[in-house]
């Protein structure tokens, strides 16, 4: 039973990697646009985002540290605040993205506009980080997220082709719009594989005091965490490719992608998508305010921990509320959430290499690992991942360009 | 023991466990007849700031000059080693000595515990 109480953190972390606003968004998008053609996007995406967990799972359960511990101490101050202050930047992005997105789900439900429900949203968040702990956020989450199964029982209920779905898993390139293409496998695998998970990740673990003998659930938690989120993403897109596609609706906005769940369940669909969205927005913002508080306490050994009370550790409490001061500003300015997560996203893919490129040295550390540092396997599935994270950083500003419009 | 591995940027803990920052930097004494002598490891976003890219280093002694409480810089001797691994312990007590970690008592004591569920 304590076992399966770990799934949560799997849980929690795969909302934010594949159920926020810019995932969710692009899986609509690619589904109205190829059909079941970039399933295999988010299939990738999974798979690197599980080898990364688990790796970081496994630091946090055999030191008690974390990676961003591992990367100050390893690499000193001098190279350390680079990937600090990347990472600050892009959670601060996808944070403000979340915000609105959770504010645009609450506009789809209720009719007032957006702007009207951004300092709303930004202080449930930070009331439930001020006064909750790290295992009532990490189970509500988990539990509410289960509502985003819905894109799940609606595909089954429209019955896609699942052979075709299944031969989509599979790398390939499309000969309609391939900039486009390009640039929506892009964003897919750049709003999967996060650099945020990661971190976020491994913080948890040492937040659950994980042992060396949890190594073996941590392995599964992070497959069937991650599994979780990308099954939901995967269902929403061929949810799109069945509702949107034959109806020529592109999803450019989730304003004209809101009726989709309307079409398998004409009763309860709307409240079901706005819902979801606002559940997945939710988790990820409260990932992504403690994700920085985290980062940024321990790159200067500060204590930390979101099942202390606000008072114990003063500093790490006032950089996640800063964090979300600041926040709600584009959604109050007015800027469409889903234009904006795509700026994140690009943002997010070119800060890659810099946060996870540290992880091929990290995981030959005996020192943090004894005799848990990585095989041949791992090591060359770290470098491969760094490889591919090299190549978008490199491509996702100009096929933002090219591709993006 | 190898200083630069071993010790910069390690993470300090007292003897309670709590944290007490970084090693940002490390003070020799230079010596005619002899190796450089270990005096100290210094904690504080000015020491840290001497090991970053100028522009950051600015905006770090400007922060570590604005802020109030001041940012200062703390010194610990290697008569305070206690233990030293992944972290290193220190023969201290944060909540018993003023000098410690000054910034998080005083926005503890004047920002946080006003909140409502701050202290709670």
């Amino acid at each position: 039973m304590k076992n399966l109480t770990k799934v949560g953190l799997g849980v929690l972390t795969s909302i934010g990697g594949f159920l926020e606003v810019g995932s969710l968004g692009t899986a609509l998008q690619a589904g109205a646009r190829y059909r079941y053609g970039l399933l295999w996007a988010l299939a990738l995406g999974t798979i690197c985002v599980a080898f990364l967990t688990e790796m970081t799972g496994r630091l946090a359960a055999v030191s008690r540290h974390t990676m961003v511990d591992a990367m100050r101490k390893r690499f000193g101050v001098s190279f350390q605040i680079w990937p600090l202050m990347t990472q600050v930047v892009v959670d601060l992005l996808v944070l403000a993205s979340e915000i609105g997105g959770a504010s645009l789900a609450l506009q789809l439900g209720t009719g007032v506009p957006m702007a009207v429900w951004a300092v709303p949203v930004a202080l449930l968040v930070w009331a439930l980080l001020w006064f909750g702990t790290f295992e009532s956020i990490e189970h509500g989450v988990a539990a509410l997220g289960l509502v985003t199964l819905s894109f799940v029982a609606a595909a089954v209920v429209l019955g896609p082709d699942w052979r075709d779905a299944a031969r989509n898993l599979l790398p390939h390139t499309s000969n309609q719009h391939p900039a486009q293409y390009a640039y929506l496998a892009v964003g897919i695998l750049g709003a999967t594989i996060s650099p945020y998970l990661i971190t976020f990740y491994s913080s948890g673990g040492v937040e659950e005091r994980w042992k060396p003998k949890d190594l073996m659930p941590n392995r599964v938690v992070a497959a069937v965490g991650m599994s979780f989120g990308s099954v939901v993403a995967m269902a929403a897109m061929i949810v799109a490719a069945l509702v949107l596609a034959p109806r020529g609706v592109r999803a450019d906005t989730y304003q004209q992608s809101a009726f989709i769940l309307t079409i398998p369940f004409p009763r309860w669909g709307w409240t079901l998508f706005w819902t979801s969205l606002f559940i997945g927005c939710v988790g990820a913002a409260l990932e992504l305010s403690l994700d920085v508080a985290y980062t940024v306490s321990q790159s200067f050994g500060w204590d930390w921990g979101e099942s202390q009370r606000p008072h114990e550790e003063a500093r790490f409490a006032i950089v996640y509320s800063l964090m979300l001061l600041v926040a709600p500003i584009p959604a109050l300015a007015g800027l469409d959430p889903l234009k904006f997560t795509m700026f994140s996203m690009a943002v997010t893919v070119v800060a890659l290499p810099i946060v996870i490129g540290p992880l091929l040295v990290i995981m030959n550390d005996t020192q943090y690992l004894g005799s848990h540092t990585n095989g041949i396997v791992g090591n060359v599935a770290v470098a491969a991942i760094v490889a591919l994270a090299f190549v978008l950083a490199v491509v996702a500003i100009p096929l933002q360009i090219a591709g993006g419009g | 023991m190898d200083l630069v591995r071993d010790v910069l940027d390690v993470r300090l803990v007292d003897r309670n466990g709590q944290g007490l920052g970084r090693v940002d930097s490390i003070v020799l004494r230079l010596r005619d007849n002899g190796p450089p002598q270990f005096v100290a490891m210094e904690v504080g976003l000015t020491a840290a700031a001497r090991r970053l890219p100028k522009p950051i280093e600015f905006l770090a002694r400007w922060l570590a000059r604005t802020l109030r409480p001041r940012l200062q810089t703390v010194r610990y001797g290697p008569t305070l080693f206690r233990d030293i691994g992944v972290d290193i312990e220190l023969d201290v007590s944060a909540a018993d000595d003023p000098r410690l970690l000054r910034f998080e008592k005083w926005l503890s004591r004047h920002v946080v515990s006003r909140m409502p569920g701050g202290s709670a």
